[in-house]
């Protein structure tokens, strides 16, 4: 029997996502990634002061509220030809990175553990067997029998009140849950402290930044001045005495918070993160076999340490891999006019030259077209244009981004701690590399490369800390601030290795004014409706072949995309609904 | 439209029309006074005194002999005035961020405590030369309707900024707005009223001392 | 599940064992925010304690998240103090397990359950130009917001976006969008801008409901005053050096490390209304200023609009060159051309000149 699966909104994600798919017999043949919301900033954009671009591009994304303004200056640096100063480098790479090591820590607890954790069913726990079961697998800290009864208590007391909140109307009790009532109380436990935890490394952001979410950035480095004077005699009125007013949050206070949240993230990271992956994974193992989706991967690379002009300094290498052969490596060229491509065949905008035509970045127009149903509607015709998103390809290939990508591109370089990080999660759950071309394999990516990334934290840290006592304090170059020191015409790429993966923005200058913007970001490659040649994009093809126990929860799918943690506003919201089978709004 | 919707439009429109109207005026009465023209003066020099225009645009500054005794308001009143003017317009730093953003020039300014009593010295001298005026028969009866104009014109940027810096107002971006409003008003309005005087003062001065040096008679 | 009679917050306070530390932690942060004196934290602990959990569904628009993950990084009350001891988030995208239709009928169910005294918060803003541009199981926006707006006891438009239409609403606004307050306009609306808002805002504001029951005293532009009462510039601890005249010209120069004022990098700190001086962010760690870049403004309507970001405030916002210098011109060729008429004028008095001789004069006489 054939019928059509509608998941609008797909929840626990950023933005606005849709997702429609053909079922037959309980299995997903066809599947289709809507984005539904558009807000038309690359047109907002247009006519303005490319240093103002980052703070318009930064609210693409308020998760990932880093990586568009990171992505944005670095384009605007790249076409005006402007170098940051070292510690600039390192300010970034730990902003960058603490937005990688927040962001998926969040995405596990709180936006994909409820796929694989049953809350209800932590009601049941021993908390005994649960305090067991953590100090078997971790030394963190928060693991008596006493601690995980308190976590029981509070989550009966909620849950007794009769008002679930969050938790309403989850697919409790779905078959596909296998987690025990222990391992889930411990998950429950691990997204409380999680919260707490998420708040509190937020504060390198605030120092750094100014505030989270949205902290501050500037075209030419950082704007956070240091109030450290190294070679201050150390009374009276030296070169830099500054009577002790003001100065900035990065001073001697600042930098030893910025330590301490690096120790917590590490801690968490080491304790929590990593083991809760490994030990939720074991329970999955048949999800290390379903969600390969395309096999071709691309990565733009970031995390430099000789500036953002050499790749080989780069901590996550830039590259492409096409049909799961980590044998090859093929080069990516962003501003080569013939690799990088958007369509908008299935897309909801117009292209002058015609709706089948691939166009660079560069030459990239953004001109929306709304053809889709009436609001309120029950089904997109996918066969047209069902998407806010555009679809990118490289070389005419879909590829997907992110963490897995990133795995795959160091392990295939031979990256050592990845290749040991890799070689302990396989030994562990006793699985063949093949198993990382999966569902589980994405999310278990993530968590390795949060680890490679959290001891990273240490060595940018150690390195600025250097620099400063070197008596390096620059922070920022001013020589190319003024307009009036810019050609008449620029065009440049800022590009970067976001949470969710490869994130590129295109910028043209003329006469000091953007003429042209265009951001082809992580979940555009990921969600990105069909290509004209009818390829599917990553969800979708990742969507193909998985069997539903109950298409009215469609726990399955939800599994799927969430480990590709979407982020929509960067580029779109899922619906489950109706069909003859089963109607979406009844109460 | 809010105070700093009002804000954003005397910032952005309504200083373009502002200036535009104000440089305007000023080059089309420069070039309609410019052209007017002089009849040759064939008579020769009784006096060669090089400099003489250019000491004058100074000199005419300073008070006859005796006339400061006769009349120290107008001459105090006037240079507190213009000086707390002046001061205030050219070293409180946001003005000099603005003349910055227009003209590209730039210099040092003064801490705002200076620019704060410049500023009331002003307001001050302008009220002493207003009650002047009131109170003195023979001025009263020698103003006219732009000379009271001309005083309210220049008065309300000095009242409305001194507003604005000191909060007087709940709502900081409407005094704000009303503040360079009402300097877009001077500024339209200072080419077709006697506040012409800024630019002619110095074309006149010239032209009279040099005239007057060539006839030998001390200026 | 759907319990008819709310548990009160003492009740789930005992069942579930929660630290009485954090609870009065939390009370003593709202007597702070409206200055009531220390006695008062057991009066407000009464309240609340009497308080159940109130209802609040949750809808976002054209947003970016960036006010959920603002929310969750509140400290005092935390976000999980929140959800799980003194709101049912009934519907939140981004927080909430169910999907699609679940989620759909998880809001439908609230809304009917707690008919006419459900809190509405919305994130985004609404796009009018098209329906399609954006949707949510297949609903308009504004649909979605007119039928949940309907029940609500209040609406917080959390977020600039939502509350003055924010970035999308930016020049030249491609998708025709709206704020809130542009739709609902029979229910009481209290806007909570900023981009995103100050954590402890969001919450501090929700929280007033909850305790009191009643909307905080608004200012004109619907912003509760005890959060947006006083410009960054005048709370400032920089403000000392602007009063000195000492000004960071750049970003690293001297003045910058010495923490001067950042007027002419282009704060917005004087016209920008909110607490982050005062509170500062992600539990008072700092705020733009103190880390070196100017105030944005985001807490006001067409912050995005205000002119360049780089440009002092009394900088022109937009540019005035072209205009000056067309005005010169035109100005040089209408002085030119009255010149013209002039000396016609000139020439033809001149002409029309009699001369008159001692002659005439003595005949007329």
């Amino acid at each position: 029997m054939s019928e059509r699966l509608v998941i609008d909104p797909v929840t626990r994600i950023e933005g606005h996502l849709r997702i429609e798919a053909q079922l037959k017999n309980g299995i997903i043949e066809e599947a289709y990634s809507a984005g539904t919301m558009v807000r038309g900033l690359e047109l907002i954009l247009r006519g303005r002061d490319p240093r103002d671009a980052w703070a318009f591009a930064q609210r693409i994304c308020g998760v990932c509220t880093v990586v568009h303004a990171v992505a944005s200056v670095r384009a605007v640096e790249d076409a005006l030809k402007i170098t940051i100063p070292k510690n600039a480098e390192l300010i970034r790479n730990l902003m960058v990175g603490a937005q990688y090591i927040h962001d998926h820590v969040m995405h596990f607890y709180h936006l994909h553990a409820l796929d694989w954790v049953d809350v209800v069913s932590a009601l049941k726990a021993d908390p005994k067997a649960a305090s067991a079961l953590a100090q078997s697998i971790s030394r963190h800290a928060q693991s008596s029998p006493g601690y995980f009864a308190d976590v029981q208590k509070r989550l009966k007391g909620f849950v007794e009140t009769g008002k679930l909140g969050i938790f309403q109307n989850g697919y409790w009790g779905h078959p596909a849950y296998k987690l025990p009532p222990e391992a889930n109380l411990m998950a429950v436990a691990h997204y409380l402290e999680g919260l707490a935890w998420q708040r509190d490394v937020v504060a390198l952001h605030a120092i750094l930044g100014g505030k989270n979410p949205h902290p501050n950035f500037v075209v030419g480095g950082a704007p956070i001045a240091i109030s450290i004077y190294p070679d201050h005699p150390g009374r009276g009125k030296g070169p830099h005495y500054r009577g002790g007013q003001g100065g900035t949050a990065l001073d001697v206070t600042g930098l030893a918070r910025i330590q301490a949240v690096i120790d917590a993230m590490r801690a968490f990271v080491d304790n929590v993160y990593v083991p809760d992956t490994l030990a939720i994974a074991g329970f999955y193992k048949d999800w290390f076999k379903q969600g390969e989706g395309l096999g071709n991967f691309l990565c733009y690379g970031d995390l430099p340490s000789r500036g953002i002009d050499d790749p080989t300094g780069f901590l996550f290498p830039r590259g492409a891999i096409l049909n799961r052969d980590l044998s090859t490596l093929h080069d990516v060229d962003l501003d080569a006019d013939d690799q990088i491509h958007e369509y908008v065949a299935h897309s909801w905008y117009d292209y002058a030259g015609g709706k089948n035509k691939g166009l660079h970045p560069y030459r990239g127009e953004t001109t929306l077209n709304y053809s889709g149903p009436k609001p309120p509607f029950e089904h997109l015709p996918v066969e047209q244009a069902y998407s806010w998103l555009k679809t990118p390809r490289w070389k005419g290939q879909a590829m997907e981004v992110g963490p897995l990508a990133r795995v795959l591109m160091l392990y295939a370089k031979g990256h050592a701690q990845t290749k040991e990080l890799v070689g302990m999660a396989l030994k562990k759950l006793d699985l063949p590399v093949s198993a990382l071309f999966s569902t589980l394999g994405r999310t278990a990516a993530r968590t390795l490369e949060t680890k490679i990334l959290a001891d990273a934290m240490q060595g940018w840290y150690d390195a600025l800390v250097a620099n400063i006592k070197a008596g390096d304090v620059s922070t920022f170059n001013d020589a190319k601030w003024e307009p009036s020191t810019w050609p008449k015409h620029a065009q440049g790429v800022g590009f970067m290795e976001a949470p969710r993966g490869g994130l590129a923005h295109w910028i043209v200058i003329d006469d000091a004014k953007i003429t042209n913007y265009q951001a082809v970001v992580p979940s555009t490659w990921n969600a990105g409706p069909r290509d004209p040649a009818g390829q599917a994009g990553a969800y979708e093809a990742a969507l193909q072949g998985h069997v539903l126990h109950d298409p009215a929860q469609p726990l399955e799918v939800l599994r799927t995309i969430h480990s590709f943690d979407p982020c929509i506003a960067c580029a779109v919201h899922l619906t489950d609904e109706h069909d003859s089978t089963y109607e979406a709004r009844i109460l | 439209m809010n105070g700093l919707e009002l804000l954003t439009w005397a910032r952005g429109p309504g200083l373009a029309l502002a200036l535009g109207i104000c440089v305007f005026g000023v080059i089309l009465r420069s070039v309609e006074i410019l052209a007017l023209g002089r009849k040759p003066d064939l008579a020769p020099a009784r006096a060669v005194t090089p400099g003489s225009g250019w000491r004058t645009i100074f000199s005419r500054s300073l008070p006859p002999p005796g006339m400061l005794r006769r009349a120290p308001l107008t001459y105090l009143g006037g240079y507190v005035f213009h000086l707390g003017f002046a001061v205030t317009l050219f070293f409180f730093v946001p003005h000099i961020e603005l003349i910055r953003g227009v003209l590209g020039l730039s210099w040092p300014g003064l801490p705002n405590s200076l620019i704060d009593a410049a500023t009331i010295a002003a307001i001050l001298a302008m009220i002493a030369l207003l009650i002047g005026r009131l109170v003195d028969p023979v001025k009263r009866l020698l103003s006219g309707g732009g000379d009271w104009l001309a005083w309210a014109l220049t008065f309300a940027p000095l009242a409305t900024g001194y507003a604005a810096y000191h909060h007087w107002f709940e709502n900081y971006a409407l005094t704000l707005a009303l503040h360079i409003l009402s300097i877009e008003l001077l500024l339209a309005l200072l080419p077709f009223t006697k506040l012409f005087h800024v630019v002619s003062l110095f074309m006149a001065r010239w032209y009279n001392g040099d005239i007057a040096g060539r006839k030998g008679v001390a200026t | 599940m759907q319990h008819p009679d709310n548990h009160a917050l003492n009740v789930v306070l005992a069942e579930a064992g929660l630290s009485r530390r954090d609870f009065l932690g939390f009370c003593a942060t709202l007597a702070a925010a409206y200055a009531l004196p220390a006695s008062s934290v057991g009066a407000i602990a009464a309240a609340l304690e009497k308080a159940p959990r109130a209802s609040v569904i949750w809808l976002s628009f054209q947003e970016c998240t960036g006010c959920t993950e603002s929310l969750t990084r509140s400290h005092a009350p935390s976000v999980e103090g929140l959800i799980l001891e003194q709101i049912s988030l009934d519907y939140h995208h981004t927080l909430q397990a169910a999907s699609g239709a679940a989620a759909e009928r998880a809001r439908d169910a609230a809304m009917r359950a707690n008919a006419g005294k459900y809190l509405l918060v919305v994130d985004g803003s609404i796009p009018l130009g098209n329906a399609g541009y954006s949707t949510i199981a297949g609903l308009s926006n504004l649909d979605m917001l007119k039928e949940a707006a309907q029940g609500a006891a209040a609406v917080i438009a959390v977020g600039t976006c939502a509350a003055y239409g924010g970035l999308p609403a930016a020049d030249p606004n491609p998708t025709g969008a709206v704020a809130v307050s542009a739709i609902v306009k029979d229910k009481p609306v209290i806007n909570v801008p900023g981009c995103p808002p100050i954590p402890v805002v969001i919450t501090g504001v929700l929280a007033h409901f909850l305790t009191f029951g009643t909307l905080p005293e608004l200012d004109d532009l619907g912003r509760p005053k005890i959060f947006y009462g006083e410009s960054i510039h005048d709370r400032c601890y920089r403000r000392p050096f602007y009063d000195q005249g000492k000004f960071a010209d750049t970003f690293d120069d001297e003045g910058a490390r010495k923490g001067w004022c950042l007027f002419k990098l282009g704060c917005k700190g004087p016209v920008t209304y909110n607490a982050c001086a005062t509170t500062k962010w992600n539990n008072g760690v700092s705020f733009p200023i103190q880390s070196g870049h100017g105030c944005l403004g985001c807490s006001e309507p067409g912050f995005w609009d205000m002119g360049p970001f780089y440009q002092a405030l009394s900088m022109p916002a937009t540019p005035v060159q072209k205009t000056v210098a067309g005005a010169a011109a035109a100005g040089a060729a209408v002085g030119v051309a009255v010149a013209f008429a002039n000396r016609g004028k000139k020439a033809a008095a001149k002409a029309a000149h009699q001369a008159v001789k001692v002659e005439d004069l003595e005949k007329k006489s």
